[in-house]
Order: structure tokens, then sequence, then C-alpha cells
């Protein structure tokens, strides 16, 4: 559904199923202008997923999108993984205006 | 019934949706905001993702539920994931549900797991009934005219 919303705005959107096949298409050589990441997902979470993709020196904005970016422990353990922002669920446009490209931003003017 | 007259009948059940709890109106609000004419079913394909995504979870739930003894930690992951989804089109009683469901599975409450789960597919099923009126409704009445035109 991410995608589709995304998609909507002309936005080219890859989907990795879990946080190992996000570092699998960054060992492949693919790059992107934002990543936007889940935390629970199963064979490796966001959290482990961040770590790694940031170790690889992945440079890209990496944005959490989860229920626990409401606040607490979960959210900044998660920001210290290296996210450069954490965002809750549910995901609307305008929560990640900010990181979309200018033409494709419609709360830009 | 002029187009004014349907118009204002989507609008108004639309507000009914929101004022009975049904849907949440500012996640609803972000979903309208992405259609326009050339997308004028944007937010009913979305819809019909969710419904289409989420039969597998609830499939998986019910199943879940039947094993002995049940596996909590799993439940647990299905449920996140289907109130996640849920709460991306707003479904806002199916969202609280789903979270006095995970309170049981967090305190291995199987029983309670049993019987919230009801109670999700409950609200589920009534979503899908009372949004399917929704969008034939937004289908007869048409786009709505964003912009002005001249004379």
């Amino acid at each position: 559904m991410h995608k589709m919303m995304l998609t909507r705005l002309d936005i080219e959107v890859e989907v990795a199923a879990n946080g190992k096949a996000a570092v699998d298409l960054h060992l492949a050589g693919a790059s992107f202008h934002l990543i936007l990441m889940d935390l629970q997902m199963p064979l490796m979470d966001g959290s482990q997923a961040t770590k790694e993709l940031r170790g690889m020196g992945v440079a890209s904005p990496i944005v959490g999108v989860t229920a626990a970016c409401d606040g607490g422990p979960e959210k900044t353990a998660f920001l210290a993984s290296g996210l450069t922002d954490c965002v809750s669920k549910p995901l609307t446009i305008s929560k990640i205006a900010t990181y979309l490209p200018a033409p494709k931003n419609p709360y830009n003017n | 019934m002029d187009r004014n007259q349907s118009h204002r009948q989507v609008a108004t059940m639309k507000q009914s949706l929101f004022d009975q709890g049904y849907l949440d109106h500012e996640q609803f609000n972000q979903l309208e905001e992405l259609q326009d004419d050339a997308n004028p079913n944007f937010v009913e394909e979305v819809v019909t993702l969710y419904y289409r995504d989420s039969a597998r979870l609830v499939h998986s739930i019910e199943q879940a539920l039947e094993k002995s003894p049940i596996d909590f930690n799993k439940l647990d992951s299905y449920m996140h994931q289907f109130r996640g989804s849920s709460s991306s089109i707003g479904a806002k009683k199916v969202k609280a549900e789903c979270s006095l469901f995970r309170e049981y599975c967090r305190a291995g409450n199987g029983e309670g797991c049993m019987r919230t789960f009801q109670q999700v597919k409950k609200e589920y099923a009534a979503l899908r009934k009372k949004l399917e009126t929704f969008f034939q409704l937004a289908r007869q009445a048409g786009p709505v005219d964003r912009a002005r035109r001249p004379k």
C-alpha cells in the first residue's frame, strides 16, 4: 500500500520483503534516494538492516516507519541504529514530504 | 438526482463514517488528497488492495489460533502487520480491536485472543460493507469539480 501511494506521485518504488532483502539489494549495487524502513520484519528486522546498510557506507536517508516511532525506548533504539528520521504508522505523504524530490512533492508549491 | 445532490450524499456518508468512528478522518483525507481526475478511484483501489492483502493475514491468524499450544509471538507478529495495514486506510475500529487483541496476546490469553478476533473480523466486515456502499455512491456521483471551469 505504501508503494501504491508513492507510485501515485510518479516515484519509482522497489519493495523489499524484509531487512535482508534490503541489504541484498544494496550489495547487488542498487541505490535509492530514500529508504523507508519498517521495524518488525522476518529474517532481519529494521534496526539490524539499518546498521548493516550504514556499515556498508549507504548514505541515503533511511526513514523508519513503524508504530514504535510513537516514542519511547523502541524509537530511541531504532534511531540509534542509524536512521535519519522516524515517523509513526500509518504512513502519509505529508510525513515524508521533506524527503521527496521537489517536483514530486505534492506539498511543494 | 442532480450532481450536487449526489456529491452531498457522498459527503454526508463520509462524515457519518468519521462520526461513527469507522474511519480516521485525517488518514482517509490524506488518501483522498492523492485522488484526482487522472486517478479518480485511487482511494477505492487502495482499500481494495488492503482487503486483498489482509485476507491472507486473517487466514494466518485463524490458523495460528487453532494450533495447540498457541504461538503467541507468531500471532502478535501477524496482528502487528494487520494493525499497520488497517491504520493505513484509517480503519479506526478495526485498529482498536487489533490493539486489544495484541494485549491478550502479550498476556498469553488464548481465549481473550479468540474472543477479540471475532470482534476484529466483525468490524473488518462491517467496514467493508460500508465502504462498498460509499464507493458505489462516489462512482455514481462522478468526480468532484476541483477547479473552477470558466463558463
